[in-house]
């Protein structure tokens, strides 16, 4: 028999290790250790600022399938009968909501909150809401009627099913957010880190934001004159761009990004990236520089023989195709083996005089290198830009806003030519030719707007969603629509993104009260937003 | 012996220990120390017992009948032994006992046995089995004397006997044998043969105990090892296909090297892991996903394989599927999906030195083909051959040109003019015959105390695509020692390593070659990218497939993957017999795998122009502990009690590193320090459940069996208020035959069993809070960082709980020629843990919450028998079926659906909806007039896509079933296994591109119109719109209706089209990112598939003796030699591209294996 004694300490072993095991205390093993609680709201402006250009996706739907095509700026390929075709795909047109809320508003939002009422980081605060209202804006602009005041709060603030706020209530508060941030703002407070945009330099952050006012405000011209008059003056009157080193811009590394990887310019890598770049300039874009001998369309329209997955080393033919065919795109509502054309040789000095034939695609002319290298800046608001902008301003309400409307398209004209020398490889464009441009382009009578606008819709070459916005508000240039036989599923340019199928299906009820207010109840992308009144 | 100072205190108190102490009192056993003395005089039989009960604490069992227990017994002992005392007791009253336990049991003697005239004398013998290895515990029972004795480990045995005994000599799994001993053969070898059906199966259950299948309520699943290391597959669990009712098994489109779905009762979980636990002798193994192709729509990668893939078959005894989970209540969480105990082999009982070898060979061809293909029609599109080189290579990929003719010379994607010619077997020609060498070899000894057994095995795979391999070494090491009388010791440890080269590139991935050679014009030999892939720089020279679908050539030659392996399982097990009636057992194990996965690209790859280099480095770390006390007593003759205690300790901790790199500097060493710009980052996930459990089992005159279990566990997950949850179960055997003794005649064996049962579940960690991280590369030197946190975090999540329910019966007809085994069962899981989607406004697109009901409900069916049965010839039939029918009840309020898998293409997901079947598919129609009509879009003429997704399909089988058949004919056995699946549904994207592309026959009618009218157009120098105009168009009439109007009450009028387009457009048109038509698409999955064919010789014994062997056998096996009937064209039903829940999409895969090979197997 075994000892009792034996039993006895096995059977108390066996407790007090089943006491032991059963303990429901696991100290922190359940707080991963690999991430934090915590984190710098400034790094949090840094990322939303670098995801905006830098993000691959985005930049590729909304820029080159969706608007760039839409707007007429490229044409051709494929891919571009989505914007360009109106092939509506239900997909790209909801994928910036579908990206922007769950990262870059959840953050922007966030890092608000956190920075609310901080001592240290009043600045950060401003410049957060400042850039809080430059992502709605765009949102906004493509989709109207958008959560707005509850967004990006499902875990701050406990809102699952945020409601839609009123295009003309997310204005009057965007302009509200920019005085206020704007009177934040303070030199000699905390300068902020990282900010990719001005590098903390909080004068540049007033002028952006009354810059941003004035494009919001001009967005309202044909909705509330009034209302767009009275925002446009405050906002000229606060202090806007005055040249083009007050330019908002982010400066991108030299890497071909991945779908992960934000640090090269998006909207490039969207361009170059692939065997051979399909995408070509529209007719629309290069006619209408051709006519008005614009000294900038011999540095962006080249024809190059193909480099596959080399785009910086294409051979550049332009001077041989233009001798022998002159320069062409491809037409709105065209894809590229459309209008065919037949081949010819040309001798290429870089490959030793060998002769080239030129085909049908190599005779359509494509982007610069410049313009879509990794490394070329994104432009988010030029000085350019603004002068147009105040052009229109001045004309529209005949007042002058620090100069005649004369003046400030000339302006615009020229700041538009010498931004392209902020690309790296970009042209320097000689005053001579600057100024050759202006005097022939005097702006007509009757037609003040439409020429205003249409060099606006130029300079907004490479920012596809702005030049569509700013297109919807002033109506110019008016634009062919691409129609395609077989293909289009609208006659029309769409003149709004159709709310995401998510949202549809998990926001509802709130999405179906937004719907009521678009025009015929309709959530359709011929209908309206809010300030594009017919 | 002062006991109370052996207690400390403060433990007295608690209630277990009270208890503990209470059996421990009451339990000082039979023990032949213990001296008794006693003085009766004329005391009736009946007080003698009860005065010897009362001080030796046992109970005597006698039938009053045989026995008078009023004799009056007049007797006085002196410190005597209990069984001295018996002796004579029984002596004074002709009386014979057995002490078993502490029950005594006493018989009458029969009367014969008084005048006994036969010579007593002792008959020593072995007993062996049928490969005359040594069997021991073997009862040999002397029918007259009722004495029996068990065969030693050497399967020695003596026992006395007188001449006409007979002895009856028996042992589970053995046919029972009568033999009558002759005085004149006092050394007997008695050799048993194995039972064809088995009266009482043992089965092993959960913590590794092993029952007899009659004393268990609920269903078990069981396959021996001898079935499936014959004809082999690389992973395993794929041999059991087919094989038990109810156990479905779905291998993916990874390869050789790849995970299968195994699947017992349905999906118990809305979105979390439905896979089985595996327990390996008796310790729960890590089954953690190594990484595969995910389910969001632009999923692509590897299937790294799964766990169970590392068993090596051969060391495998038994396979046991304990299905739902009152089968798996002991093990917790992690078994609420079922559990697969695998029992692996133990050395002896041979003394001698014993060894095994097994060896298959095998070659393995495409078992699919693309047998729907059009070859009429070459490359181009609109019906005209490509013009130029940049044409050529925009057409690569399209089948919409002119008719196929071989004296055309058209231009190539390099310029090169070639014959317009048809290619066949095009793609087929890629492949190679794969071969697979398994080699495994054994070595088992025994002593007196200690068993040992080592097995080695090596695995060699070449895969059917080149350049792709997979290695397998396992070594395998298991010894069993007895420490004296009470302690035994068993020790194990496997190690295996597996090293994959080129596993195969998946789904979405720019490497799959599944995908990137679909379409391919079919006047192009793909033999011609072999040579030119590369230039002489060896850059990578464009094929026109883009950065998405990359020349398989320099996917096979320039890339590389390899995947490493390297696990250890180790365990230490001590039993230690306390009594005969208590023991403990303790368990630690530790179960390590090392993975490393690094990836190649190098530079001028599109998509990785710089050269990329990607990997993993990560371990998977499971402790697990356990301690079990066991009391297990017969109480009365009738009454049999065991009560089992146990806590255990499990704890995941899966540490590792990802790393890449871009921007090769050093182009000759492929290494991370080649590259310029690196990404490392680490991630852990760690959790551990501390559990406490009891199982009480009653058993009543061997026809009436009862479990109830108890299970606490506590888990790291949860917030210390929710972490801890409780659940039973409930479980009964009645075996009606017996209890009511029936005729065995026509029902030899009937059983009714019932059970209920909860388990509870956890979630993953790190689910409770927000957490914040860096971008993963710095921007211009600075960091830029956000929130990192996908899924809205939710503190308060509670347990999940899946309660069960199941009765079946198993019944026996004709002395077990036939059989049949049918269960029915609910189970209903609810609060369960999902990741529900939120709108993606409110800044988080899912949060994890407890919500939604989940059911199955199904029954299975397993009937076999022996349909034929004579001496030379046995045919052996095993059907089996199981349907199961799995709902989603509810989910959150306000949530209409979740989302299991998206598909790449058409917005096709699959879903969890309410009201529906758990995986439907969901997908946008055709739009459809009253009369149902397809409805064409006035002027593209394509279909249009209904406006709403609707349920179109579903990706769960209704029904699933097997038949095996066996016939043996003297020295020869014909096995086969048909795996019968039916009732899902798959959305081939695979086909998709092929109609997309024009390789589909289908996209064939209209094509000779359209060429005709476009050279009719040409010759009239007019452009498409001005054709268009004219009506002369001709080609291929969209079949549907147009609107040409509206009714009075704006009802929308329909008229047939009669317009034609080109044929290209318009099946070009199906194509969509998002709301694209499923219909055509979406394919009946069923099949029925020969999953294993295998002829065995076995060499004679007679010819074997001369070589020292014990067994040979020498077989001819297949593993899915073909596919019996399928649905789905050119590709594998099969073909799922990763194991999740989300199932019914298949997209680019690799065409499935059909293997050959031959088989040795051979024994000393």
């Amino acid at each position: 028999m075994i000892p009792v004694k034996q039993q006895i300490l096995s059977s108390c072993l066996l407790v007090t290790v089943c006491l032991f095991f059963s303990c429901n205390k696991f100290d922190d093993m359940n707080t991963d250790p690999t991430r934090s609680a915590n984190l710098n709201p400034a790094l949090q402006l840094a990322q939303v600022q670098l995801q905006f250009s830098g993000d691959l996706e985005s930049n590729e739907r909304l820029g080159v399938l969706e608007t760039m095509p839409m707007i007429q700026h490229i044409a051709g390929a494929w891919a571009n009968q989505w914007g360009g075709m109106y092939v509506k795909q239900q997909q790209y047109l909801s994928l910036i909501w579908e990206k922007d809320y769950p990262g870059k508003i959840l953050n922007i939002v966030d890092a608000v909150k956190r920075t609310e009422g901080v001592a240290s980081q009043t600045n950060l605060n401003a410049i957060c809401r400042i850039m809080k209202v430059y992502l709605f804006a765009r949102l906004t602009d493509l989709y109207g009627d958008i959560p707005y005041s509850e967004a990006g709060q499902a875990y701050s603030g406990g809102i699952s099913k945020p409601k839609y706020d009123k295009q003309k209530d997310i204005y009057t508060d965007f302009f509200k957010e920019l005085k206020e941030a704007s009177a934040q703002l303070d030199p000699s407070k905390d300068k902020p880190t990282q900010d990719i945009f001005y590098n903390g330099d909080v004068g540049q952050w007033k002028k952006f934001a009354h810059s941003l006012h004035l494009r919001l405000a001009m967005r309202l011209v044909k909705i509330d004159a009034t209302l767009a008059q009275q925002e446009a003056t405050a906002a000229f009157n606060a202090g806007v761009f005055t040249s083009n080193s007050d330019i908002c811009k982010v400066d991108h590394e030299n890497v071909q990004n991945d779908y992960a990887d934000i640090r090269g310019n998006g909207l490039s890598v969207a361009l170059n990236q692939g065997d051979i770049i399909a995408y070509r300039l529209c007719n629309t874009l290069i006619n209408t520089m051709k006519t008005t001998n614009d000294p900038r369309l011999e540095y962006i329209a080249k024809n190059y023989i193909d480099n596959p997955y080399k785009p910086f080393d294409r051979i550049d033919i332009t001077a041989q195709v233009k001798e022998k065919v002159g320069v062409s795109g491809v037409n709105s509502g065209n894809f590229i083996w459309d209008d065919y054309k037949n081949s010819f040789d040309i001798t290429v000095p870089e490959m030793g005089g060998a002769s080239f034939t030129v085909d049908n695609n190599t005779q359509k002319a494509q982007l610069a290198n410049f313009l879509i290298a990794n490394n070329a800046p994104f432009l988010h608001m030029t000085y350019a830009e603004v002068e147009f902008l105040l052009a229109d301003a001045c004309f529209r309400w005949g007042v002058s806003l620090g100069g005649t409307y004369t003046e400030h398209y000339k302006k615009g004209m020229e700041a538009a030519c010498t931004q392209l020398a902020l690309f790296p490889g970009g042209p320097v464009i000689s005053a001579a030719k600057i100024e050759q441009f202006k005097s022939d382009n005097p702006l007509q009578a009757a037609k003040e707007l439409e020429i205003i606008n249409t060099q606006l819709w130029e300079a907004l070459f490479m920012n596809g969603p702005e030049a569509y916005a700013n297109w919807r508000r002033s109506g110019y240039p008016a634009l062919t629509p691409g129609f395609y036989p077989g293909y289009s599923n609208s006659t029309t340019i769409p003149r709004r993104f159709e709310y995401p199928l998510s949202e549809k299906v998990q926001n509802a009820d709130n999405v179906k009260a937004a719907i009521q207010d678009i025009e015929g109840g309709v959530d359709d992308w011929t209908k309206r937003v809010w300030w594009d009144k017919q | 012996m002062n006991k109370s100072f052996l207690f400390p205190r403060n433990l007295l108190s608690h209630s277990i220990v009270r208890m503990f102490v209470v059996c421990l009192m009451l339990s000082p056993g039979i023990a032949a120390q213990a001296q008794y003395s006693f003085n009766w005089s004329k005391k009736p039989l009946k007080d003698v017992f009860s005065a010897i009960e009362r001080e030796a604490t046992v109970t005597f069992a006698y039938n009053a009948a045989e026995i008078n227990d009023k004799i009056p017994i007049t007797l006085r002992v002196e410190n005597a032994n209990l069984e001295n005392v018996v002796e004579t007791v029984c002596s004074k009253v002709n009386s014979r006992y057995k002490i078993a336990g502490n029950i005594i049991m006493i018989q009458g003697k029969p009367a014969e046995m008084s005048n006994d005239n036969f010579v007593e004398f002792t008959l020593t013998g072995k007993v062996v089995n049928e490969n005359n290895e040594e069997l021991q515990g073997v009862t040999i029972l002397n029918k007259k004397s009722r004495k029996s004795v068990f065969s030693k480990e050497n399967g020695g045995f003596s026992i006395k006997v007188a001449e006409g005994d007979a002895l009856t000599i028996s042992i589970i799994g053995y046919e029972t044998q009568t033999i009558y001993p002759k005085l004149n053969s006092k050394i007997l070898v008695i050799e048993m043969k194995k039972s064809a059906l088995d009266l009482n199966p043992v089965v092993v259950t959960a913590l590794g105990i092993k029952r007899e299948t009659r004393s268990l309520g609920y269903a078990v699943g069981e396959v021996q090892g001898s079935e499936i290391n014959k004809a082999r597959e690389v992973n395993v669990i794929n041999s059991l296909a087919g094989k038990v009712p109810g156990l479905i098994i779905n291998s993916t489109a990874g390869g050789p090297g790849g995970s299968s779905r195994v699947i017992i009762r349905g999906n118990t979980e809305i979105s979390g892991n439905n896979q089985p636990l595996y327990v390996v002798d008796g310790v729960p193994m890590d089954n953690s996903n190594y990484g595969q192709v995910g389910s969001e729509k632009y999923s692509s990668g590897y299937d790294f394989g799964d766990a169970i893939s590392a068993i090596n078959p051969d060391d495998i005894e038994t396979i046991s599927v304990l299905k739902g989970p009152s089968a798996s209540a002991l093990y917790g969480s992690r078994a609420g999906h079922g559990v697969i105990l695998i029992t692996t082999k133990k050395g002896g009982p041979k003394k001698s030195l014993g060894i095994e070898y097994n060896a298959t060979g095998s070659m393995e061809k495409l078992l699919t083909n693309f047998d729907d293909y059009q070859y009429e029609y070459g490359q181009g599109s609109a019906g005209t051959i490509p013009r130029d080189a940049t044409q050529a290579r925009i057409t690569m990929f399209s089948n919409f040109g002119a008719k196929l003719d071989p004296n055309l010379l058209v231009p190539g994607f390099d310029g090169v003019t070639r014959p317009y010619g048809l290619v066949k077997n095009n793609i087929e020609n890629f492949f190679r015959t794969g071969t697979t060498l398994t080699n495994n070899i054994s070595l088992t000894t025994a002593t007196d105390n200690t068993t040992f057994r080592f097995s080695v095995s090596d695995l060699r795979n070449n895969d059917i695509v080149p350049k792709s391999n997979l290695t397998r070494n396992t070594f395998n090491l298991r010894g069993t020692s007895k420490f004296g009388k009470h302690l035994t010791v068993d020790v194990k440890g496997i190690y295996v390593k597996e090293t994959v080269i080129n596993r195969p590139g998946l789904a979405d991935d720019p490497s799959n070659i599944g995908n990137n050679f679909l379409g391919l014009a079919n006047n192009i030999d793909q033999d011609i990218f072999e040579q030119g892939y590369k230039d002489a720089n060896g850059d990578y020279i464009d094929w026109g497939g883009g950065q998405y679908r990359l020349n398989p050539y320099w996917v096979i030659n320039e890339m590389k993957n390899n995947t490493t392996k390297d696990r250890l399982m180790t365990s230490v097990q001590a039993n230690y017999v306390i009594t005969d009636w208590i023991s403990l057992q303790g368990r630690i194990s530790s179960d390590i795998t090392f993975l490393d996965f690094m990836k190649f690209s190098p530079r001028t790859t599109p998509g990785s122009l710089l050269g990329r280099i990607e990997g993993v480095s990560r371990k998977y770390n499971t402790t697990e502990a356990d301690l079990l006390l066991s009391l297990q007593k017969q109480v009365t003759p009738d009454v049999y009690l065991a009560l089992r205690l146990g806590s255990s300790l499990s704890h995941q901790k899966h540490p590792g590193t990802v790393f890449s790199a871009t921007d090769m500097q050093l182009t000759d060493a492929v290494a991370f320090n080649s590259f310029k710009d690196k990404l490392i980052q680490d991630d852990l996930y760690e959790k551990r459940i501390n559990s406490f459990y009891g199982l009480l089992s009653v058993g009543y005159k061997n026809f009436l069996y009862l479990d109830a279990t108890l299970r606490r566990d506590a888990s790291s997950t949860l917030l210390p208020i929710n972490n801890t949850y409780v659940y039973p179960s409930l479980s009964g055997s009645f075996i009606f035959t017996d209890a009511f003794k029936m005729s065995k005649n026509f029902l030899s064996f009937g059983k009714i069993r019932v059970s209920a049962a909860e388990v509870g579940s956890d979630t993953d960690p790190y689910k409770l809070n927000l957490y914040y991280g860096l971008n993963e590369r710095p921007f211009q030197g600075e960091s830029v960082g956000g929130i990192a946190t996908t899924i809205k975090p939710n503190p308060n999540l509670l347990p999940t709980r899946t309660r069960s329910f199941e009765i079946g019966t198993e019944l026996r007809f004709l002395k077990n020629r036939l059989n049949v085994d049918l269960t029915y069962y609910t189970q209903k899981s609810r609060d369960q843990i999902n990741n529900v989607p939120l709108p993606v406004s409110s800044g988080f697109a899912q949060q994890i919450i407890n919500a939604g009901v989940i059911s199955n409900e199904g029954f299975e069916l397993l009937v076999g028998g022996s349909p034929v049965k004579t001496t030379d010839f046995t045919w052996n039939l095993s059907v089996n079926f199981a349907h199961n029918k799995n709902v989603v009840n509810s989910l959150a309020d306000g949530v209409p659906y979740l989302v299991l898998s998206e598909a790449r293409w058409l917005g096709v997901s699959v879903v969890a909806m309410p009201g529906a079947p758990y995986g439907s598919i969901l997908g946008y129609d055709f739009q459809r007039d009253d009369a149902g009509n397809v409805i064409l879009d006035p002027v593209s003429l394509s279909p249009l896509p209904t406006t709403d997704r609707q349920i179109l399909g579903k990706g769960t089988w209704d029904w699933t079933g097997g038949i095996v058949n066996s016939f043996t004919y003297k020295n020869f056995t014909f096995n086969g296994t048909i795996d019968i699946k039916m009732g899902a549904d798959l959305f081939s994207m695979t086909n998709m591109y092929a109609v997309l592309r024009g390789s589909d026959i289908s996209t064939i009618e209209g094509r000779q119109e359209w060429i005709r009218s476009e050279e009719k157009r040409m010759a009239a120098g007019k452009t498409v719109q001005e054709w268009d105009a004219s009506g002369m168009v001709e080609g291929y009439v969209p079949k549907g209706v147009v609107q040409t109007g509206t009714d009075a009450n704006g009802k929308p009028v329909y008229a047939l089209n009669t317009k034609p387009i080109d044929p290209g457009t318009y099946w070009g048109n199906f194509y969509s990112d998002d709301q694209g038509i499923l219909t055509p698409f979406l394919y009946d999955a069923s099949y029925i598939k020969v999953r294993e064919l295998s002829l065995t010789y076995d060499i004679p014994k007679k010819v074997l003796g001369k070589l020292k062997i014990t067994n040979a056998s020498f077989s001819i096996v297949s593993r899915n030699p073909f596919i019996i009937h399928k649905n789905v064209p050119n590709v594998d039903p099969d073909s799922n591209y990763n194991n999740g829940n989300g199932q019914g999409f298949e997209y680019g895969s690799l065409p499935s294996r059909r293997s050959w090979g031959l088989n040795l197997n051979v024994r000393f």
